[in-house]
């Protein structure tokens, strides 16, 4: 699609996106609806307008078990891996992340005494992020140093544009002593066209 | 604070979208500008700017120092937004009963370990201070007022004091952004 003279690119800016400047509240609007896999109209910058609305969306990864670390020394640290698409395809645009480390047993008693939050759980869980070009987007560190939580989301510095045709492999190293389900949520928004 | 420079119209504007919201362009002299950088207008066909969460992992034995040396940009001018660090006990704890009992964030242990970061010409950035002084967590990162400028040639050492009773294991990651 040829660039758009910058005079036209304010008209075109949606207003979810007003926030954040003429200039990159476009390239996100850009980035959502000039995408082939997610517009029917997507090389014609005037029908956007008509075409189904900016969509946010809170999506979940879960590993359900990362068994415990095999004891030391050295300690071994259990592996699990997933291979997702966020956008299922479509390029979205990912705002914060937030992260749960849990035993994967609750606690029991009547009634169960819980952990406060936050505490040094997460520290003992690390977690890497690889695009499938290979470049890593988020080196091996404990998930306490990139994730947040809902109340305090991990709020990227600008909004992160994903590629709807790249795939991601999260590397999840548990370290800890005790099996744990660890669950993960990006923050994003698509384009919905209801299709 | 921040260069005036002006974006041409006809290319949409040279400045990266990425940046409009650290800084507005005002322009002194576009012609000039233009004679002096002519390839101005490829920047719009090369690659694009990407985010990184780089990491670097530390195992400091009790009062002990641990000092090393690293390009955290392999080579690339890249800018910094934050910063987060985690200090644990380099082994996790174990419990009397299932499950092991985790320590309540934020605590005191992050004070008893120090860290320095000293450019390879030897300006400090971060003088020998606790970790929790100058760092934060995922879920608040310690921001920095202006996202910082680093060279690309420049090395960075990096100082690990560990003045509390107990191995540690520390891991820094930068939020940084290159293209």
């Amino acid at each position: 699609m040829a660039i758009i003279d910058p005079a036209k690119q304010a008209a075109l800016v949606n207003p979810a996106f007003a926030n954040y400047g003429t200039a990159y509240g476009f390239r996100m609007t850009e980035w959502l609806y000039g995408d082939r896999n997610s517009n029917p109209f997507w090389d014609q910058p005037d029908k956007w307008h008509t075409v189904g609305r900016v969509a946010f969306l809170d999506r979940t990864v879960t590993f359900t078990s990362v068994a415990a670390a095999t004891a030391g020394p050295p300690i071994i640290p259990t592996v699990a891996t997933q291979q997702v698409n966020l956008g299922g395809g479509k390029n979205v645009i990912v705002f914060a992340r937030m992260a749960t480390v849990v035993n994967t047993v609750a606690p029991v008693g009547a009634p169960p005494t819980y952990s406060v939050l936050p505490n040094e759980q997460a520290s003992f869980v690390d977690l890497q992020i690889q695009r499938q070009s290979g470049f890593i987007d988020v080196e091996l560190a404990p998930i306490q140093n990139n994730f947040g939580f809902g109340w305090k989301p991990n709020i990227r510095p600008v909004p992160e544009l994903w590629l709807g045709n790249e795939t991601r492999q999260i590397t999840v190293s548990n370290n800890g002593n005790n099996a744990v389900k660890v669950v993960l949520t990006f923050l994003l928004a698509l384009l919905d066209t209801g299709r | 604070m921040y260069p005036d420079w002006q974006f041409p119209t006809h290319a949409g504007g040279y400045g990266n979208p990425l940046a409009s919201t650290y800084l507005t362009p005002t322009v002194a002299n576009l012609d000039e500008l233009c004679e002096k950088l002519p390839t101005l207008g490829a920047w719009l066909r090369t690659s694009r700017v990407t985010f990184l969460d780089r990491s670097i992992t530390f195992t400091v034995p009790k009062g002990s120092n641990v000092v090393q040396t690293f390009n955290l940009t392999g080579g690339f001018d890249a800018l910094v937004f934050s910063r987060s660090a985690t200090v644990v006990n380099a082994v996790a704890p174990l419990g009397a009963i299932a499950p092991p009992v985790y320590a309540v964030l934020w605590n005191t242990r992050d004070q008893y370990v120090e860290i320095q970061v000293e450019r390879q010409g030897g300006s400090v950035d971060t003088e020998q201070a606790p970790s929790i002084n100058n760092f934060g967590l995922g879920l608040d990162p310690n921001k920095r007022p202006s996202p910082e400028w680093w060279s690309g040639k420049d090395l960075r050492e990096f100082t690990i004091s560990n003045n509390s009773g107990a191995d540690v294991k520390v891991t820094i990651t930068f939020t940084l952004v290159l293209l």
